[in-house]
């Protein structure tokens, strides 16, 4: 019963941890103006959300497309079968991933980026 | 192998991915890479407490390979392999510390270790420690699929005792 406690214990903690930090993650406002996406490690566009745009990502003959608009990036169109990055609807603090497409979409912080353009 | 153990490992791959392929009809109100049921764990985490290691690494592979190509996604492989044997080293594991009345206990760390598996392969194949963000969501939706699947699979245990009388035959 001990050893059982334990492992209940540790599990409690564990949940509990990933809540805080599910919530803090959730609740962190999003000011960043810039947007990057990734595919295998390469950042292949750094798009401005307040240019609205389509843009094509292609992997292995498969497209997803990102569009940016009024209300956010989002992805409209996806080759891949479980259709799991078009669900995730539009981009917030939680990075929008296809995993079949090795494709990721991330906020960056414009500061970042501004210092590595000069 | 003897014939009786052999059937019912064939019949707990077939409820296995049985489940697994009224899973995918299944939507879920969450859209994150990873999250799903896991209804087959049921399968699972019965086949640890009743079977032999080398018999339940068996109908593991087995359920992943036909379950990939059930699903007609064979990019998920490496993910839902990698994720099963996960889960399966650490049920192994605590078999010992948790007994079948606390299955759904094994249940749930089954799951969460299933999610770590998945998690790891992500951030191999995408080459992005990015993808440990989802990690802390992973964390509450395997606990919960695994509560669920867990809860099932003592009740199973609890009311069936088909397994009892086939045991006594195999042995």
């Amino acid at each position: 019963m001990n050893k059982l406690s334990v492992i209940i214990v540790a599990l409690l903690f564990l949940v509990l941890s990933s809540v805080i930090i599910c919530l803090k993650i959730n609740h962190e406002p999003s000011e960043q103006q810039l947007v990057e996406v990734r595919q295998d490690n390469e950042v292949i566009a750094i798009l401005d959300i307040a240019e609205e745009q389509l843009f094509d990502v292609v992997y292995a003959n498969r497209v997803n497309t990102i569009e940016v608009n009024k209300q956010g990036v989002h992805i409209v169109h996806a080759d891949c079968p479980d259709q799991i990055c078009q669900k995730m609807g539009y981009l917030k603090q939680l990075p929008i991933t296809c995993l079949p497409n090795h494709l990721t979409i991330t906020f960056i912080t414009p500061t970042t980026t501004d210092t590595t353009a000069r | 192998m003897k014939v009786s153990k052999l059937t019912m490992l064939a019949l707990l791959t077939a409820m296995a991915l049985s489940l697994f392929v009224i899973e995918m009809q299944i939507a879920l109100p969450v859209a994150l890479p990873g999250v799903k049921l896991g209804l087959a764990n049921i399968v699972t985490v019965y086949a640890v407490y009743y079977f032999n290691k080398k018999e339940v690494f068996l109908l593991v592979i087995t359920k992943v390979v036909l379950g990939s190509i059930f699903s007609g996604q064979l990019l998920g492989f490496i993910y839902s392999l990698a994720g099963s044997m996960f889960c399966l080293v650490a049920m192994w594991g605590i078999k010992n510390l948790i007994t079948l009345d606390h299955l759904w206990l094994s249940s749930v760390v089954g799951a969460l270790f299933h999610n770590f598996g998945q998690i790891i392969v992500a951030v191999i194949v995408m080459e992005s420690l990015g993808m440990l963000v989802y990690l802390p969501f992973l964390i509450i939706a395997g606990t919960l699929a695994g509560l669920v699947t867990g809860f099932c699979a003592q009740v199973i245990v609890k009311r069936i005792r088909l397994q009892k009388i086939l045991m006594i035959e195999m042995r």
